[in-house]
């Protein structure tokens, strides 16, 4: 590629982010000029650039934003969300422009003219408002007025530079001369004459470099388009002048200049391999200082130590130095997201604000590389999740705009990242709900686990309490991954929330990654390093100390205040032969990985020691145990431990929860079931995510309406039914669990006569229906068990009547479901949700049923079937055993078993169908 | 071949593993060290004895008797390496028994791998040189780095 492309893309890559940003809060603060000098400036820069490197589309679309930019800045414009969305939209394509031309290395063909039209609408719209603009000289209108001129000035100078004659021009401060023939050429043409260009060349010692200067101003004017007439006119102007050579004639705009190009010239760019390279060899330093020094600790009356010591301290402060080199202020990483936020508050129709705090806190570039896309995580949820809609906010009393806030702070060796909202913090009953019907705590847990620990629960992978799954959020993936990148990199996320208050993520992460700070572990004489940041605590055993190592058929765990720790021998982990007797007591490093916490038993520990870390030797890097290899202060090489690797490659001895509960549920796909029993032993089942709450009535508040058994229930009446014939309802002095099935509209209570279980089994029909409210029967743990029909209970109750003659016209499902067990589960939940249902084992069937003339308002399908043929007719909704991964082959997706996620995802498809109709 | 000369000449660097004797192109080797100090990893392969640190660069020692299938050698012999980088830049230690002159050999001489040459060995040699007194294998070092394929195979 091009040398000068590629510098252009740097440049522009930095400039264009910044100018996202920049806009986003032009917008809000339309009246500051600096703010909107600074974008106007950008966007002329870029647009010169790209005129001279010959990149029409890069050049047409900044020209045209230039143009509406120039019109907020001379006021003839006000600014709109729409234009400046138009302008934002240019923003993207030009980025995308770039993305391309850096791949490529040659501007991608395509057609921009929509898009230039939008904003040649938008700068008309500006010039009908400016009505009383002065009447405009006929040649300043045919060059293109001031911005085309400053363009083409530009980029003759760019030219001039290139061209053999122009060496002069090399070192002249760039944006003074620039300024200088602009105004001289400008004057010359409004005909007020004040300074010629040759004057003004000269005043900058250049008067031999004028008439190459006038040649390229003419190509350049010629590359915007202008009519040769119009140039020559223009050169008549500025050729003619003479050059009355005085020494007073500095330009003014010198003065003003020399500020910013004198900052300019102390910053070069630095090949990033560069630095890279200039850290490694800073780090062989340190290496080989630790070396020295440890030597020198032997001999204390050695003449090296007075040089040693001197030498200790250049290398700490040139390895500093060249840390600095490499750190970035994290702005550049916040840069970014007040564009996105503005873009998802238009998106979620929210008013957000946002603040940040701490932008020039430094680190490490490749830190700031990695938490990119965490942080941009973390704002959306914050956006979509964590703040209410403006008429929610009004009602609770809090301010429309909700506010986001993202601080970033040092704290020691460590940088912290905090990223608030002022919404309705995490539902907690919510996901305390959610998390027992997909199995991830027990309902043990669920009664005893603190807020805070229930809380942690959305960092698991697959977890959403979003009712809907929309274009922003909610497809279960996002937590996860925020606190897999930023544990990949050494750091930590936690998170506090307050219900109606808001919620706090804080992310702590080290401010390099090559130098970490480690301890050094001994195990029958064989050292390695475990980075400080992943040890909680370290307890001595054995000995003299009171704690003992136990173990639970031989896997040995640890009592450690009120809990008790899986542990890892490093000795047998890594078959190590113990070397001589041990004197007894030995320590325990207890190394926490997310929620998941184990010891590992070594002999001893040194000392903390900083570390450089080295990749492992690609021949070692299928030894999941190790992240590195490091030397230490007296020379050897040791390997770094990776606890995660350790906990991952333990998994078969200690049960590691986590792990455990995802892997059952995608290997064996298995559903929560309540099991009840009616009277008498027979076992009934129903998939707990059908039921809404299960109660404990006492029979005396079973009252009876139109004869049939109603509870008041949450300001409601509820029909109850009872599971059997045998179950009697209104036993004096007695408690009855009710289970109760809500489809938000209406309820039902059945009443059981006792609750056996929860149990996670298969979800796979074993006998056919037998008697009238089963769908099948199934063996859940040796025991033949019914699965409820709910749609027999709610005839029971008499509801499917009153269903019937809901105001709404009836929406027509189909579902295409192969398994009639699978049918019959959807069946009776779509009817209750008020749509008239047809049922096919296939999809071709339901095709055949499509072209018969049978339309429908949604259909639902098994994820796996094929349906491209099924789409054009009604928004298809893939159905799901387990939670579904990220797929955008459908209109939606959902779980099978999971009621509300299911009926919210049905909703908002045929909704949106019908207001596209 | 990259490593040979214009005149049809190559120059190598000689070592012998147990009675083999053995040579590497001379424009592969970056180093040579009489015996390191070898820093075990453990749960490396077996033909991985450990690390070594070569000034500040770790270097992963790969023992060419047992890649080869010698027997090893006592543990109190004078051992040598040859350093050696991998494809990705990545420094690689081989340790020989001992190492000898550098010789440069004629293509003439060169023979392809006879065919009664053992699988492990024919994988991971490049043919061999006549001479007077001996033969020369001439070593495949990217074939004797990959020490995963070795595996699967």
């Amino acid at each position: 590629m091009d040398d000068l492309i590629k510098d252009f893309l740097s440049e522009a890559n930095e400039s264009i982010e910044a100018l996202d940003r920049a806009l986003v809060r032009f917008e809000r603060e339309p009246e500051d000029p600096e703010l909107l000098s600074e974008i106007f400036r950008v966007m002329h820069t870029i647009k010169g650039t790209c005129g001279f490197l010959g990149l029409p589309r890069l050049a047409g679309i900044a020209h045209a934003s230039e143009n509406v930019l120039g019109q907020f800045r001379d006021g003839s414009l006000k600014p709109t969300q729409d234009s400046v969305s138009a302008i934002l939209d240019s923003v993207d394509l030009i980025k995308q422009l770039l993305v391309d031309l850096e791949a490529s290395g040659a501007e991608a063909p395509g057609d921009d003219s929509a898009l230039v039209r939008r904003l040649k609408e938008v700068a008309q719209a500006g010039d009908h408002g400016a009505a009383a603009s002065p009447v405009i000289d006929p040649l300043k209108d045919r060059i293109g007025g001031l911005s085309s001129l400053d363009c083409a000035v530009e980029s003759a100078l760019g030219k001039a530079r290139a061209s053999p004659a122009g060496i002069k021009l090399h070192g002249i401060q760039e944006e003074a001369l620039h300024a200088a023939i602009r105004d001289a050429v400008w004057s010359g043409i409004e005909g007020s004459g004040e300074k010629s260009l040759a004057s003004t060349l000269a005043a900058f010692g250049l008067a031999d470099e004028a008439a190459l200067v006038i040649a390229c101003l003419s190509d350049g004017l010629r590359e915007l388009g202008i009519d040769s007439g119009s140039i020559d006119e223009v050169l008549k102007i500025i050729g003619i002048r003479p050059a009355p050579v005085t020494a007073d004639a500095a330009p003014p705009a010198l003065a003003g200049q020399a500020g910013p190009s004198a900052v300019a010239s102390q910053t070069i760019r630095v090949q990033v391999e560069s630095l890279e390279q200039l850290m490694n060899v800073a780090s062989e330093l340190v290496l080989i200082r630790n070396q020295l020094l440890q030597t020198l600790r032997a001999q204390p009356e050695s003449p090296f130590a007075g040089p040693l010591q001197r030498l200790n301290h250049v290398t700490t402060e040139l390895q500093e130095s060249v840390m600095t080199t490499r750190m970035q202020p994290i702005g550049a990483a916040f840069a970014k997201l007040p564009r996105l936020v503005r873009d998802l508050a238009i998106e979620l129709g929210k008013r957000i604000e946002i603040e940040m705090a701490g932008e020039e806190t430094e680190l490490d570039r490749q830190v700031l590389e990695q938490i990119k896309d965490p942080l941009t995580h973390m704002i959306r949820n914050a956006a979509d999740h964590g703040l209410e809609t403006p008429g929610e906010r009004a009602r609770l009393g809090k301010p429309e705009a909700g506010r986001i806030r993202l601080a970033a702070r040092h704290e020691g060796s460590h940088i912290v990242i905090e990223v608030a909202d002022d919404g309705r913090g995490l539902p907690t009953s919510k996901i305390r709900a959610k998390a027992l019907a997909q199995g991830l705590i027990g309902p043990a847990e669920a009664e005893t686990h603190s807020d805070a620990l229930i809380h942690q629960l959305i960092f698991h992978a697959g977890f959403s309490t979003a009712a809907a799954v929309t274009g922003v959020s909610g497809r279960g993936v996002g937590m996860d991954v925020v606190r897999t990148n930023i544990e990949r990199i050494g750091g930590t996320v936690e998170l506090s929330s307050q219900e109606g208050v808001g919620t706090k993520f804080t992310v702590r992460i080290p401010l390099t990654l090559t130098i970490v700070s480690a301890l050094i572990v001994d195990c029958c004489g064989q050292k390695f390093a475990l980075p400080q940041s992943s040890v909680v605590e370290l307890v001595g055993v054995g000995g003299g100390s009171a704690r003992t190592i136990e173990s639970v058929n031989n896997a040995p765990v640890l009592r450690l205040r009120d809990r008790l720790l899986p542990l890892v021998s490093l000795e047998e982990l890594m078959r190590l032969t113990p070397t001589g007797a041990r004197e007894g007591d030995r320590c325990i490093l207890i190394t926490r990985i997310g929620t998941f916490s184990f010891g590992i038993i070594v002999d001893r520990v040194f000392d903390t020691e900083e570390i450089v870390v080295k990749p492992a030797a690609s021949a070692l890097r299928s030894i999941p145990y190790y992240s590195g290899a490091t030397i230490l202060g007296d020379g050897a090489v040791i390997m770094i431990l990776d606890p995660k690797g350790i906990a991952s490659g333990i998994g078969s001895t200690i049960a590691d929860g986590e792990k455990e509960a995802k892997e059952r549920r995608v290997t064996e796909e298995v559903t929560p079931l309540l099991i009840v029993r009616g009277r008498g032993p027979a076992l009934k089942a129903t998939p707990l995510q059908q039921v809404s709450r299960i109660e404990s009535v006492a029979s005396e508040s079973i009252e009876y309406a139109d004869g049939r058994p109603v509870l008041q229930y949450r300001g409601r009446l509820m029909p109850l039914v009872s599971i059997d014939d045998g179950v009697v309802l209104d036993r004096k002095g007695e408690q009855r669990p009710v289970i109760v099935f809500d489809d938000n509209t209406r309820a039902i209570g059945l009443v059981v006569e006792e609750i056996v279980d929860i149990v996670e089994a298969p979800l796979r029909q074993e006998f056919r229906a037998k008697a009238p409210g089963a769908l099948g029967s199934l063996v859940v743990g040796n025991h033949v068990t019914d699965i409820l029909d709910i749609s027999h209970y709610w005839r029971a109750a008499a509801l499917d009547t009153a269903l019937a003659t809901q105001a709404e016209p009836k929406r027509r499902a189909l579902i295409v479901e192969s398994s009639q067990f699978q049918r019959n589960l959807l069946h009776p939940l779509l009817v209750m949700a008020g749509f008239e249902v047809v049922v096919s084992e296939s999809v071709a069937a339901a095709r055949d049923m499509i072209e018969a003339g049978a339309a429908f308002d949604v259909i639902l399908t098994d994820a796996e079937f094929a349906h491209h043929d099924l789409e054009p007719h009604a928004p298809v909704i893939g159905l799901h055993d387990h939670l579904p991964p990220d797929s955008d082959r459908f209109a939606a997706t959902a779980c099978r078993f999971d009621r509300d996620g299911l009926l919210s995802v049905i909703d908002f498809a045929t909704r949106k169908q019908r207001s596209a109709a | 071949m990259s490593d040979q000369t214009p005149t049809g000449e190559q120059a190598f660097v000689t070592m012998t593993v147990g009675s083999g004797y053995f040579g590497v192109p001379v424009t592969r080797v970056r180093d040579v060290l009489d015996t390191p100090l070898i820093y075990p990893v453990p749960l490396a392969p077996p033909e991985i004895p450990g690390s070594i640190n070569l000034r500040g660069r770790i270097v992963t020692a790969i023992d060419l008797r047992v890649r080869l299938g010698i027997p090893p050698r006592e543990s109190s012999d004078r051992c040598m390496c040859v350093i050696v980088e991998g494809l990705a830049g990545e420094p690689y230690a081989l340790l020989v028994d001992e190492i000898g002159d550098v010789l440069t050999l004629p293509s003439s001489s060169h023979e392809a791998n006879p065919i009664t040459l053992s699988p492990t060995w024919s994988s991971m040699c490049r043919g061999l040189y006549r001479r007077d007194d001996s033969l020369l294998i001439v070593l495949d070092v990217e074939a004797l780095l990959d020490l995963g394929s070795r595996a699967a195979a």
